[in-house]
């Protein structure tokens, strides 16, 4: 692995940022306004009679911007490479795929960070949320978790689409929503009905708002919220390698293929 | 040494055999040019070269190492350069050189890419944004990207298809002379044949995936034997018409006062020769030579 060519895709994605308006709206505009709309219609709801589900709704939406910016971030960025005709020219270099995805990990994360911590300061001066409310090591288990799972899904879609084409690039910015409603993101599991409800056990996310939200209303022991976290934490390892491992298979199955040259035309 | 070595590359997608136990290398200062109709193999042979492909069976090696296991120390030492793939249209020219030059570790990539871009004459442009450049300045700059890192071998995948003649003939010459300067060796692919001629030292043909002919352009261009006269004249054409009609001499009018003959090349002489003793008044005489692109049209032909 080399540092430099990690830090060129860095600079790459850089300059596309600064000349891009969509993706500036995508990942910074449109979370935001998300979280101002999604915050003033819970207030609208529920804000004067049930002030803990006001705040796991606007805490919810919140977090769930670390999940999506994530997972944004490492499939679009690739698609403006294949829109640009410039892929092969990318892996035509030594540049090695670990080295463009690390930097786009690290992309992913400071824009998550960026977006949450606009967010954070609306929810605090807005809604009277103060998100350093929750526990430290919590706080940073449950961003860790959503960050990787959004990388995990976001590899996997990229795989996808490097196997299939962009015919299916729609999934980049879709397929989130599709995990939403199963993750239990704005209610609790319980909710949902059976069989969705033993389905949504198999996402790590479902784990990361449950406790959330178990965290805002105080409505479970800590050790209970651990386990939760325990549990979820462990479900987002097995998905980040099963990821990594149907990336690697896509991608051969792409180069195999023609397809991954063909994605470049 | 050999800095390219393809060993019975074979490619298969599904039941279709794109690519056929190609072999051929190139060494060092030589330009290769990789030529065929379209589908006959050679987007994907270079496709292969550059890894994005997963060759079905075959070796390949650059500078005697297996490209699969010295990966990245042969992308270092290489680099590519298509009329079909782009840089980022958005960014500056300065911005896309820059990303590269970070990629290939150059040392100070500053001072390079402004000494390659005044080289190719577009110093005024490095702050343009590139999706605004024309189709000539857009090569001009893939060709400064494609020589960032110093390569000792670039693959050129025809890299003027989408320029008019004159900014073709001006890239070919930038690419002679850095080749001539750098004793640079390129592996080339083009449909333009007289391209191909100008600046290949050798030319392998690949026909459904198998290279069918490989040799310099001109002794591919002597493979052709039927070399083409032309012969204006003014006066009563009936004796020349006679002496190559008894011959068996192909002949036709191109124009009332202009006949085409066509026959093996070293009977020329022996031909004008002849007609001048029937007492044709010849104006002008013209003689075309097999090309390559005589060859080329010979083989599709014969494939068809």
């Amino acid at each position: 692995m080399n540092i430099n060519r990690i830090r060129a895709t860095l600079l790459q994605e850089y300059y596309m940022v600064q000349r891009s308006l969509e993706t500036i709206v995508d990942v910074f505009v449109y979370p935001i306004m998300n979280i101002i709309v999604f915050g003033f219609i819970s207030k609208f709801l529920l804000g004067s009679t049930d002030r803990s589900v006001f705040l796991s709704l606007i805490v919810a939406m919140l977090f769930w911007q670390i999940f999506s910016t994530s997972q944004y971030t490492i499939s679009v960025a690739t698609l403006w490479n294949m829109w640009a005709h410039n892929l092969t020219n990318l892996f035509a270099t030594p540049t090695t795929f670990l080295e463009y995805f690390i930097a786009h990990a690290i992309t992913a994360l400071i824009k998550a960070l960026l977006v949450f911590f606009v967010g954070a300061l609306i929810a605090y001066f807005q809604f009277g949320y103060n998100v350093v409310n929750i526990p430290f090591p919590l706080l940073l288990v449950i961003m860790i978790n959503l960050y990787l799972s959004g990388i995990a899904i976001g590899l996997v879609l990229v795989g996808f689409i490097f196997a299939y084409g962009t015919r299916i690039q729609a999934l980049a910015w879709g397929f989130i929503s599709i995990i939403q409603p199963l993750a239990s993101v704005f209610y609790p599991l319980s909710v949902l009905p059976e069989p969705f409800q033993s389905l949504a056990r198999f996402l790590p996310l479902t784990y990361m708002f449950e406790a959330l939200r178990q965290i805002i209303s105080q409505t479970a022991p800590l050790p209970i919220i651990h386990t939760q976290l325990m549990i979820g934490s462990c479900i987002t390892l097995i998905y980040l390698i099963i990821s990594f491992i149907i990336f690697k298979y896509l991608l051969a199955y792409s180069k195999d293929s023609g397809q991954f040259a063909k994605n470049d035309l | 040494m050999h800095l390219l070595e393809v060993k019975q590359l074979v490619k298969d997608f599904g039941s279709f055999r794109a690519v056929d136990g190609i072999s051929f290398s190139i060494s060092k200062g030589s330009v290769v040019g990789l030529l065929g109709q379209n589908g006959a193999g050679k987007t994907t042979t270079i496709r292969m070269l550059l890894g994005i492909t997963t060759p079905t069976s075959g070796s390949l090696s650059y500078f005697e190492k297996d490209f699969f296991t010295h990966r990245e120390e042969s992308l270092q030492r290489i680099n590519y350069i298509s009329s079909y793939n782009t840089l980022v249209g958005r960014m500056s020219i300065w911005e896309n050189l820059r990303v590269y030059a970070t990629m290939y570790q150059i040392h100070a990539p500053n001072k390079k890419i402004a000494e390659l871009l005044s080289y190719f004459e577009i110093s005024d442009l490095k702050n343009k944004i590139y999706e605004d450049l024309s189709s000539g300045q857009k090569t001009r700059v893939n060709l400064v990207k494609s020589l960032l890192n110093d390569p000792e071998l670039v693959l050129m995948d025809e890299p003027t298809a989408a320029l008019d003649p004159d900014i073709a003939d001006k890239t070919l010459s930038l690419i002679e002379t850095w080749k001539k300067e750098k004793n640079l060796s390129i592996l080339y692919t083009s449909h333009n044949m007289q391209e191909v001629t100008r600046i290949c030292d050798k030319v392998i043909f690949l026909a459904n995936g198998k290279i069918i002919e490989q040799d310099t352009p001109l002794n591919l261009a002597k493979k052709v034997t039927k070399a083409e006269l032309i012969l204006t004249y003014e006066k009563d054409p009936k004796p020349a018409f006679s002496y190559l009609t008894d011959r068996g001499i192909s002949h036709k009018h191109k124009t009332p006062n202009q006949l085409i003959i066509q026959t093996k090349e070293e009977d020329i002489p022996r031909i004008i020769f002849d007609i001048s003793k029937t007492g044709l008044w010849m104006n002008d005489i013209t003689i075309n030579k097999p090309t390559l692109e005589d060859f080329f049209l010979q083989i599709s032909r014969k494939k068809s």
